[in-house]
């Protein structure tokens, strides 16, 4: 069972809104993050895949079968987003045995302890829940159906810290034992930035990376030290700069690749990044990787402030 | 890295088994899916997905018809109760047609508008989900008509609870519900007399297959109901969609109105009708050709005769027909937002 | 375990780290089951792939060893492998950047003996 989501130039607009541009992805089975900032099309490619969007152009095919419209292709993808596709007078478990309806199976035993670890009676009425609970109740489900494309859109959108990383190991757990694709959009990377094996990146509607999540520690480095001995330095090996901060005589340059600690002159410190770090840093403002070199870059933490007027 | 969670992750083991299985079963259904009519997957040609959608369609028409229903013996117990007071009547029989006219137009609508996100939320697609609405409208379509059409015919040929206005051998009972438009096939003619008194019209006998021409009639005109309410669905959804949400009150608006304006009927007046069904005229023929009767102006009175059922019957079928091909157009391209917040 | 992005250490390389650790301070003995990939992976909110290749690396090194069905386990002599390795690490990188740093701070080749005496005999 070795499915293949395979995503060929799809486009999407909304009215003269482009939300996809061309995306060319494939995943395969293993934990996925799709990151990009607010309307960057990363609802929009999920909505997409999952047929509930229509895309404008190109295609997206499981194990060879276009997706769209297409029934047995669709009863293996599930996709959690804040769309409400319950009843809200349902009981949860009236709830579940219909996702098992659907979809031909559900892993009771699975779902009953994790209602439990969340402390959520099966009995209750899924318009009783707060939101935050509605959201675990819909992760749950979308656990135990045996689909083999996973995709979860924000989905930890309300919970709490504690039912955050309750998610996490049971996302794991789950992902363990039945490796699948699973693709998992969120804003709060540094939570699972050692959870997904795949990061891809999504830019106005592109996909602008796609990579090991684990080799972003040699994607780029922070070089900080005096600014002109920082200049010099990145000038002569010819780095490729990101981004770049100043603080008085004190530079912080961020350049593409890893810098070897050998060839670091006294004076200059360098050190990798996160991936939630480098996703701020390629996404934000005019920077971007085909864009390298820019000379007064903005306060990157601003960025997940900043809306879009684009629907995601 | 403690005992507590290697005995947790040994009951993993346990319950994810049994999700291996079913995601093995899952796989097979898909795989059986192209050569079709395999048990578990398509049965009568429906998908898996198209039997689930047809059973949430049928469960929603199967309250409305039960609800339906215990209005509908409420309304002619009411009548009854009027009738022992008041006999002849203030105001007519329960009017069935009209009845569920308003009844099946909604939920139709409803069912098209607002369950379609559902659906298509659990892979179902959106061809399937056109299929399923049309076979469960017309399903309840002619469960309605069973039901109305029998106890109605029952009440006819008892004779009881009413007035029987006896022409020759014909009876016209309107007691405590009819069903207008649909009855008069029962008999091959009806004349009124201008000159006698006009509410005892004369019947020709009872046709032999007089049940099934009213039932015909009947159907047709439920069918129609449902056909116009799923586009009514399909056009409010898509207004919806647009966030045009004055259109989707106007929309309302204009049912209501119809429906007010179809009771106490101040437009239709039979002069106005008259006038534009008054012999030898373009509007005449249309009339006859539509309804499937032929007026007849004589010189003692009018004469609705020889009702042609299959006229109506065929044309309710084209306008479903229509109408899913209308409705199946405009959600071909329906989409599911996700930031829009939805009711179901 | 802890894990540090700031390191510029792959993160699989971190996982073998962290179990080589724990099988030179003898948490895990020869011959003993380490926990499942699925373990570690849920335990500490890891990828299993990443954790499958921490390991594997360290069997490689020769310090654990599958056994088919059943999982991985401490191979012998891993303990004192694992030392060696911890060892070898502490010369090539951590001696020479302590050198380096207290040259950087002033410090004397005799002045660093003096206090490194000190510091072994308290």
């Amino acid at each position: 069972m070795n499915a293949n989501l395979t995503i060929t130039d799809l486009s999407k607009r909304y009215g003269s809104t482009v939300a996809l541009d061309g995306v060319n992805l494939t995943f395969q089975p293993a934990i996925h993050g799709l990151f990009g900032r607010n309307g960057a099309g990363k609802s929009t490619l999920l909505g997409v895949i999952a047929n509930r969007l229509l895309p404008d152009g190109g295609a997206v095919e499981l194990d060879g079968a276009n997706v769209r419209e297409n029934e047995s292709a669709q009863s293996r993808i599930y996709l959690v987003n804040e769309t409400l596709p319950f009843l809200l007078g349902a009981r949860i478990s009236t709830i579940f045995k219909r996702e098992e309806r659907y979809y031909g199976g559900f892993d009771w035993p699975f779902s009953a302890r994790m209602l439990a670890a969340f402390g959520i009676e099966p009995g209750r009425a899924y318009g009783h829940l707060s939101l935050g609970q509605r959201m675990i109740v819909r992760l749950v489900a979308a656990l135990c159906v045996p689909t083999d494309v996973l995709l979860l859109d924000e989905p930890v959108l309300g919970l709490d810290a504690v039912n955050r990383d309750l998610f996490y190991r049971f996302l794991l757990e789950s992902y363990g034992e039945r490796p699948r694709i699973i693709v998992i959009s969120t804003h709060i990377i540094d939570e699972i930035a050692h959870i997904v094996e795949r990061a891809a990146i999504i830019d106005r509607g592109r996909i602008i990376e796609a990579f090991d999540a684990e080799s972003v520690t040699s994607r780029a480095t922070v070089l900080t030290g005096e600014s002109a001995c920082v200049g010099s330095f990145v000038e002569d090996c010819g780095l490729q700069v990101i981004s770049r901060e100043t603080m008085g005589r004190l530079a912080a340059v961020i350049v593409r690749g890893p810098v070897e600690a050998a060839d670091l002159p006294s004076g200059i410190a360098a050190n990798a990044l996160g991936l939630q770090d480098y996703v701020i840093r390629v996404t934000s403002g005019a920077v971007g990787p085909d864009m390298p070199d820019i000379s007064d870059h903005q306060e990157a933490g601003a960025a997940g402030a900043v809306s879009s007027s684009k629907g995601e | 890295m403690d005992g507590k969670v290697v005995t947790m992750n040994d009951n993993v083991r346990e319950s994810a088994h049994g999700t291996a299985n079913a995601a093995a079963g899952v796989s097979e259904t898909s795989v059986r899916g192209g050569r079709g009519m395999m048990r578990g997957d398509d049965f009568l040609g429906m998908s898996r997905q198209c039997r689930l959608t047809l059973r949430r369609n049928l469960a929603v028409y199967g309250v409305v018809l039960l609800l339906g229903l215990l209005l509908f013996v409420a309304l002619c117990y009411q009548r009854l109760q009027a009738l022992r007071y008041e006999p002849g009547g203030l105001s007519s029989s329960v009017d069935a047609e009209q009845y569920w006219f308003p009844i099946l137009l909604l939920t139709a609508a409803v069912w098209q508008w607002l369950f379609f996100d559902t659906a298509v939320c659990h892979g179902v697609s959106r061809r399937t989900f056109v299929k399923a609405s049309a076979i469960g409208g017309a399903i309840m379509a002619l469960a309605v008509s069973v039901v109305m059409v029998a106890s109605r015919y029952v009440l006819i040929i008892s004779g009881r609870g009413g007035t029987c206005f006896a022409g020759i051998k014909g009876c016209f009972l309107g007691e405590p519900f009819d069903l207008p438009r649909s009855e008069q096939f029962l008999y091959a003619w009806q004349r009124v007399s201008y000159t006698g008194d006009a509410s005892a019209p004369t019947f020709s006998p009872m046709l032999v297959g007089g049940a099934l021409f009213m039932f015909l009639k009947f159907l047709s005109l439920m069918l129609s109901y449902v056909a116009v309410g799923t586009v009514l669905g399909a056009v409010l959804a898509w207004a919806a969609g647009k966030g045009a949400w004055g259109i989707v009150a106007a929309l309302f608006v204009a049912c209501l109105a119809s429906q007010l304006l179809g009771s106490n009927s101040i437009l239709w007046t039979n002069e106005w009708l008259g006038r534009f069904t008054s012999a030898g005229t373009l509007g005449n023929w249309l009339v006859q050709a539509a309804s499937g009767r032929i007026i007849s102006h004589l010189s003692a009175g009018v004469e609705f005769g020889t009702y042609v059922v299959w006229i109506p019957l065929v044309e309710s079928l084209v306008l479903f027909a229509l109408c899913v091909w209308i409705v199946y157009l405009m959600t071909a391209r329906r989409e599911i937002h996700p930031a829009r917040q939805r009711i179901l | 375990m802890h894990f540090d992005d700031s390191s510029g250490e792959p993160l699989f390389r971190q996982v073998a780290d962290q179990l080589n650790e724990a099988i030179v301070s003898g948490l895990y003995r020869e011959g003993e089951q380490v926990p499942s990939t699925t373990e570690i992976s849920t335990t500490y909110r890891i990828n299993p792939a990443t954790v499958l290749k921490g390991m594997n690396l360290l069997v490689e090194r020769g310090l654990l060893e599958k056994r088919r069905g059943l999982g991985m386990f401490v191979a012998p002599g891993a303990a004192a492998r694992a030392r060696d390795a911890k060892r070898d690490e502490f010369l090539d990188n951590r001696l020479p950047q302590f050198i380096a740093e207290a040259r950087r701070l002033g410090f004397g080749p005799k002045e660093l003996t003096e206090l490194i005496e000190k510091e072994y005999a308290s």
